[in-house]
């Protein structure tokens, strides 16, 4: 366990300048419960529900969450100030965009769909396919600085503009303060960083009809949801394997687990000309590992709040809920012409989870219903993840 | 407590440990001089009293003959012959080293300052004048000590690069580590070669990444060339970066395919020509024996 104390008392010297900063008291190893539901945070998750990881250089705080907030929605945090984050990420879409794929500050385009920030906090990994990529904190160099694609197109030519921009608003001085005490000029990108970091982090979503029905209200869920239910934890769709536990996906981390996996699936999407290949620049998991059997593999997202996700897939290429489960029915995809041709359900380097299934239109519409019942409408709508500057 | 203290299970040691003798390096006096500095010496020298000698290494960027900086044509580069000017160059520097007569190898012990920090060295030769868009402040100077001795020097040793413990670094307020140019949000870590020219990249840095189970990023391919240069008078002499033989078998006109020019993929077809200048073997990521890397030499 890697604890303040312990650090401090490697950190010789150094560590007495802590005390007065962050605190090194021995009361940080007298909590008996491995520190499991140790927050300065009202993280307001439902029993059952773990805590998710808080970095222990970046611990949540009710200021952060607040001023990233308004950052998250603030186009002025972008080279050009045309964009946020919340261009590619609206609250009434779960926090993605309904586009096939996201759209950058200058208008190029991402080849990747934009995701879901559903229970991001409780990803093993973020963004579609990086193992690299473990906190948001890491994860937010890359919408705000990437060259290419160019996505909020912050660069050295206008940083320090963007900066002044920030420093510009007057509502931005008390929520800096506030966040980040102590600090003689606390705008910095390090501190937005952190700031959107604990904003996002909360965004916490298990307050659906599943989740009513969890916690034993047995009429939150209709009949079609329940047979459904069934359906999807049956060894015949297999679909809980990838998207299994409380948050519907088996990349997950919480303050409970001690082994973490980082998991990494080819569903079988592409198989060109009958290689194995994706299309170029989309190409998963093999991109960040150069490994040839990577090829395809992305992390399973949260089936919660699918329903407001559409298209679906790394690359927005199915657009529907029913024509996703059509997709894993065959075992994958089958392209007969153009550039992308080739039999994806023949891919050698698919999940072998993937196999196909038979099933009826009743159970399809079955199947569906048990994933709308994963949508948290109070999520979708709630003012404390909306927008602060409307 | 009024802040409640929060330990990750799993969670980031390295990281943790770093940003935290920088964050108490830059903003608290109560740090104490010099302990946030890489090497352990610190408390050495006061103890022995060792008598410091200040060493300066000059570095030249050039292409051939010719120097090399922003807002100019060269011609005749690469396989192709071709004209470009430059976009961006700067690269990461660490584990810097003299050589002595004898043999010893000494480290030295690079200042603090904006360009440094933690041992590692960020050498920025364009100034965002013509094509550059990067920062118009420039450094080619890395500066430090070593213990002052009756030693002859004639060789130099550095490692390109950030070193794997700090190329995982969160974004901090650490100079040069916030350089945003040099970052490599998909690697999570740093860029350590950017040499840039229209239409046609060089981004050198470890890839291969990802977390163990811990949470520490680990990286198949540590892409960090290892130069040394014998018959080096770090009193007189400068260290050469020669642009023009990095690429004199690339044609920097064309994209092959991946990214245009060489981003440190084991598969992109322009990157073997270019490690091979820099002594690295391109699938293992290692300096490579049988390879004589063509860019770093020693000038008068």
């Amino acid at each position: 366990m890697k604890t303040w104390r312990a650090l401090c008392a490697g950190g010789g010297l150094l560590c007495l300048s802590a005390l007065s900063l962050v605190g090194c008291g021995s009361s940080s190893t007298s909590v008996d419960d491995g520190g499991a539901n140790d927050t300065a945070f009202a993280w307001a998750i439902r029993a059952g529900i773990p805590l998710p990881l808080e970095p222990e250089r970046n611990p949540m705080t009710e200021a952060k969450f607040q001023l990233g907030r308004h950052l998250f929605y603030d186009e002025r945090l972008s080279g050009n100030g045309t964009q946020s984050c919340a261009t590619c990420h609206h609250q009434d879409k779960a926090f993605t965009d309904g586009l096939v794929v996201a759209v950058g500050s200058t208008g190029q385009l991402h080849p990747r769909n934009s995701q879901t920030l559903t229970n991001v906090a409780y990803n093993a990994t973020l963004t579609w396919a990086n193992p690299a990529l473990i906190t948001l904190e890491a994860q937010m160099q890359t919408p705000l600085f990437s060259e290419d694609p160019i996505e909020q197109g912050i660069d050295e030519s206008n940083q320090d503009a963007v900066l002044q921009r920030i420093l510009d608003e007057p509502r931005y001085e008390p929520l800096f303060s506030d966040a980040f005490p102590n600090q003689g000029s606390p705008v910095t990108f390090a501190n937005i960083i952190d700031a959107i970091g604990s904003f996002v982090r909360g965004m916490t979503s298990f307050n659906s009809a599943f989740d009513h029905y969890q916690l034993g209200d047995d009429t939150a869920l209709s009949v079609s949801a329940k047979r459904g239910q069934v359906l999807f934890f049956s060894e015949d769709l297999e679909c809980f394997h990838c998207h299994g536990g409380y948050n519907f996906s088996d990349s997950n981390v919480d303050r409970s687990i001690a082994f973490v996996e980082r998991p990494f699936h080819n569903t079988g999407l592409y198989n060109i000309d009958g290689t194995g290949d994706f299309p170029a620049n989309n190409q998963g998991l093999f991109e960040a590992t150069g490994d040839p059997s990577d090829m395809g593999k992305f992390r399973a997202p949260t089936l919660r709040n699918i329903e407001l996700t559409a298209p679906y897939m790394h690359d927005g290429s199915i657009t529907s809920l029913e024509a996703v489960v059509d997709f894993y029915a065959a075992g994958g995809r089958n392209i007969e012409s153009g550039p992308n041709a080739g039999d994806g359900r023949l891919n050698p380097f698919k999940d072998s989870f993937v196999n196909g299934f038979a099933i009826t239109d009743q159970q399809k519409a079955d199947l569906i219903a048990f994933l709308h019942s994963l949508t948290d409408h109070e999520f979708v709508t709630t003012e404390r993840l909306s927008n602060p500057w409307e | 407590m009024d802040v409640p203290l929060i330990k990750v299970v799993g969670g980031y040691p390295f990281m943790f440990r770093f940003s935290f003798l920088l964050a108490c390096a830059m903003t608290l006096t109560a740090c104490g001089g010099s302990s946030s500095n890489s090497g352990d010496s610190s408390d050495s020298d006061s103890d022995r009293s060792v008598e410091l000698t200040p060493v300066s290494i000059q570095f030249d960027a050039v292409v051939g003959s010719e120097a090399l900086v922003c807002d100019t044509d060269y011609d005749a580069l690469g396989a192709a012959s071709s004209s470009t000017q430059i976009k961006d160059f700067r690269m990461f520097v660490h584990s810097l080293e003299l050589v002595s007569s004898d043999g010893d190898v000494v480290p030295v012990t690079l200042s603090e300052s904006d360009w440094q920090a933690q041992g590692v060295a960020l050498l920025d030769f364009e100034n965002a004048t013509g094509e550059c868009t990067g920062t118009a402040e420039t450094n080619s100077l890395m500066l430090g000590t070593i213990p002052e001795s009756a030693a002859s020097y004639t060789g130099i040793r550095f490692v390109v690069g950030v070193p794997a413990e700090l190329n995982h670094l969160e974004q901090t307020s650490v100079s040069p580590f916030n350089v945003s140019g040099m970052n490599w949000g998909w690697t999570n870590g740093y860029k350590f070669i950017r040499f840039d020219v229209v239409n046609w990249n060089i981004h050198i840095g470890a890839t291969g990444c990802a977390a163990n189970g811990s949470g520490v990023i680990e990286c198949s391919n540590a892409n960090r060339p290892a130069i040394e240069l014998d018959n080096f008078d770090y009193t007189s002499q400068q260290v050469q970066i020669d642009f023009a033989a990095l690429v004199q078998g690339s044609d920097i006109s064309t994209d092959l395919g991946g990214a245009s020019g060489c981003m440190s993929g084991g598969t992109d077809p322009e990157c073997n020509e270019i490690f091979t200048q820099l002594g690295l073997n391109l699938a293992s990521g290692d300096n490579d024996a049988s390879l004589v890397q063509a860019v770093f030499s020693v000038a008068d």
